[in-house]
């Protein structure tokens, strides 16, 4: 099992049903953390690495700003009518200040390379990986700002509590199945017959991680399909 | 053949567990007229299974349980039997119709019907006379046949019977839900479900005070109506909240929020959920249980610049049932929140929120704002302030039910002075025998100009304490001599200047004197 420290300063996940103002989910969806990861390795097939197990806990909850954009849609249908009316602006939700710790635990993982030891080699010596463009959490523009391997989470705490006095903790994203936050563990991105959402509740008192999570605070990564 | 269906299924969103608790209260409304050849459903807590005998097909069964969940009345009005709607609630239905029309049925071709309009007639608030409401009657509508999602399609021509592999979700099913490259996909027993979402949203009409209209330019805002999707958590408590709140009687009903024609004519999506939420609040005082939600979505819908055709989603808003400060919320929605009806020059009638104060306190709460945020933009103009201040007593009510204590001194400490400023402009009217009114008028109109012209927390500090010491001569007065370091603190923080600035703007339209008055006999 390894631990991620992965800072986003804005990115927005659009939910499933919404076509029209890009509401956000209030948290980076498990599935679009293990995109993330994949681009970072290097790996284009999806269900490539299913069965690996991620676990969240954040700094604090990310807030939401909602702008103006211009937002390209396929309504129409028709070539001539889609340039001229298919990008309009709409409103669009984006989440501010992501900063999280992610546990990647391979064990449950059939393939012979592991996504954790793929990850520990793009972040170790990333001129092996080949890759094209800038690791980003969803979106292309929504690049991502920091993603290191954590060697000490005492240590990583203690920088945390020097930068900012009010730190008092970290707060888990926990599945949960009467959870009120619902976050999609895969994503159909043509149809969203094949989406799977999972539920989570986020914990609101703040501890100080120094060790493994437990088992139920991990969540699946399975192809549905 | 069966369809079951678990809350907590983790594949569930928001509009699945709505759509659920819908499906749980239609079924509640069949009571024992079932659908022929469907059996008596399984209901409880956290589960609804439906099963019909193996003679008919599922296609027929779906049929049979959407036509008896999805009528019209005599009128050509919507009626959802799981919303429990009585006879003598007819503009309750008719309010339900329009919100419906404008949100999940906004596409003529989901409701075919009448060209023209109809008119229904409705009583006065004081019962003297009727107003004419207007409204398109429908012959029919998207979900008596679930349309768009591909459910009772024939898989291939004659043949009927079966459901498809893949249901489509269509706008109608879930407003905004549109159809891009390829239509939203669900399983056939999904799409199902979802078309009971329609039943489980409490819908309203908004007037927010920030559009005036096609002539106003600087219209913001052009929301036209409000779907609230409940965050069902038990269908049992919930259908029985649905049951139990339409079903009073009309005198009962009045006394709700949400659940009169002129209820659901609110100022905005933040006040419509938080009226329901209210409305949930009384029935599980009144029947001592959970109402069955923990929360809700707002999701407001109107016309916006770039897309001329249909009506879209412009706010989409959380909220979750408890706020510290939401007693303020329901005393203004008690004391202020009722709309009223204004005849146009046809004679017809339209409803407009009575006053603004209800929308921004449910504004201010949902963002998490303090609850007086922005109140100086409701009286920045003079007409504005003159028109607030005839809601005085209600504004003096949501005084009384304020819990923060910073809030409670400065509006106690402010009045208090203001009080005795009353005193001295009375005794000055008396010796100079002028019209006392006419002054006292004259001196809130300065005192709203001055607060409002305060650009620093300095300045704002520094008028607040000279008014202070005018009102009493130079004594101290008794509410600040016993908060003193509450109210010092406050008042010299600059993070508090807005919210100091909204409290005393709030504290002089709201004070009442002793006999219930603003222009109390101060001047002795």
């Amino acid at each position: 099992m390894i631990a991620l420290h992965v800072e986003v300063p804005y990115a927005s996940f659009r939910k499933s049903y919404a076509r029209s103002l890009a509401e956000t989910y209030p948290f980076p969806p498990p599935a679009t953390v293990y995109g993330m990861l994949l681009s970072l390795v290097g790996e284009y097939f999806r269900a490539r690495h299913a069965g690996v197990q991620l676990a969240f806990a954040y700094a604090c909850q990310p807030k939401i700003a909602t702008t103006l954009r211009k937002l390209s849609r396929y309504k129409y249908g028709v070539a001539s009518k889609q340039s001229k009316l298919g990008n309009a602006p709409d409103f669009i939700e984006t989440l501010c200040g992501i900063e999280f710790l992610c546990w990647i635990d391979s064990s449950k993982e059939e393939g012979n390379i592991s996504l954790e030891s793929r990850v520990i080699e793009a972040i170790d010596t990333p001129e092996r990986i080949e890759r094209t463009g800038v690791v980003s959490l969803g979106l292309s523009d929504d690049a991502v700002n920091d993603i290191s391997l954590i060697g000490d989470l005492l240590k990583l705490n203690q920088q945390y509590k020097q930068h900012n006095e009010d730190f008092s903790g970290w707060h888990w994203l926990i599945p949960q199945e009467n959870g009120q936050i619902e976050l999609p563990v895969w994503v159909d991105h043509v149809g969203s017959l094949h989406t799977r959402w999972q539920r989570y509740q986020f914990d609101h008192s703040p501890s100080m991680i120094d060790g493994e999570p437990e088992a139920s605070k991990f969540t699946l990564i399975a192809d549905p399909r | 053949m069966a369809l079951t269906y678990r809350l907590n299924d983790p594949n569930f969103t928001i509009y699945h567990r709505a759509a659920l608790g819908g499906l749980a209260a239609t079924i509640q409304s069949w009571d024992n007229n079932l659908p022929a050849g469907i059996h008596q459903p399984t209901l409880t807590a956290d589960g609804v299974t439906i099963t019909w005998d193996e003679s008919i097909s599922a296609q027929d069964a779906i049929q049979r349980i959407l036509e008896a969940s999805f009528k019209l009345t005599e009128d050509k009005l919507i009626h959802l039997p799981g919303q429990f709607i009585g006879e003598d609630a007819v503009d309750l239905r008719l309010a339900v119709h329009e919100g419906l029309c404008l949100t999940f049925l906004q596409h003529n071709k989901m409701r075919p019907g009448e060209k023209g309009t109809r008119t229904f007639p409705l009583k006065s608030v004081d019962g003297d006379g009727c107003d004419q409401i207007s409204y398109k009657a429908v012959n029919s509508y998207a979900h008596q046949k679930a349309q768009g999602t591909g459910l009772l399609d024939e898989l291939k021509k004659g043949e009927r019977g079966f459901l498809p592999a893949i249901a489509t979700i269509p706008q109608s099913v879930i407003p905004g839900a549109m159809t891009g490259r390829k239509s939203l996909q669900a399983t056939p027993e999904e799409a199902f479900l979802l078309l009971y979402l329609m039943v489980s949203c409490v819908v309203f009409l908004l007037r927010p005070r920030t559009y005036r209209g096609k002539a106003d330019r600087t219209a913001k805002e052009k929301a036209q109506a409000c779907v609230v999707v409940p965050e069902v958590t038990n269908l049992l408590d919930f259908s029985d909240a649905i049951q139990f709140l339409p079903a009073t009687n009309a005198e009962k009903r009045k006394e709700l929020f949400s659940f009169t024609y002129l209820g659901r004519v609110v100022g905005g999506a933040e006040e419509a959920a938080l009226s329901f939420l209210a409305d949930l609040e009384a029935s599980k005082i009144a029947k001592s249980s959970s109402s069955g939600i923990a929360g809700c979505q707002a999701i407001a819908m109107g016309k916006v610049a770039w897309d001329k055709n249909q009506i879209n989603r412009s706010i989409s808003v959380r909220l979750h049932g408890s706020y510290p400060e939401i007693k303020i919320f329901r005393t203004a929605k008690q004391y202020l929140g009722r709309s009223k009806l204004i005849k146009t020059a046809d004679g017809r009638s339209f409803a407009l929120p009575n006053s603004p104060v209800p929308e921004l306190i449910a504004a201010n709460l949902a963002a998490e704002r303090h609850w007086c945020a922005h109140f100086q933009e409701l009286v920045s103009e003079k007409k504005d302030f003159n028109q607030m201040s005839y809601h005085r007593a209600g504004l003096n009510q949501m005084a009384k039910v304020i819990k923060d204590d910073d809030d409670k001194a400065i509006i106690q400490a402010f009045q208090q002075a203001w009080r005795m400023t009353m005193g001295q402009i009375g005794e000055r009217a008396e010796n100079n025998h002028l019209n006392f009114e006419r002054l006292m008028e004259v001196r809130r109109e300065k005192i709203r100009n001055e607060i409002l012209r305060t650009k620093t927390p300095a300045a704002l500090a520094g008028w607040f304490l000279r008014f202070c010491a005018d009102a009493t001569k130079g004594a101290s007065l008794a509410p600040i001599r016993e908060d003193a370091d509450r109210i010092r603190a406050f008042i010299f923080s600059p993070r508090y200047f807005d919210r100091f600035q909204n409290l005393l703007l709030f504290a002089l339209l709201s004070y009442v004197g002793d006999n219930g008055s603003n222009t109390q006999s101060t001047q002795k």
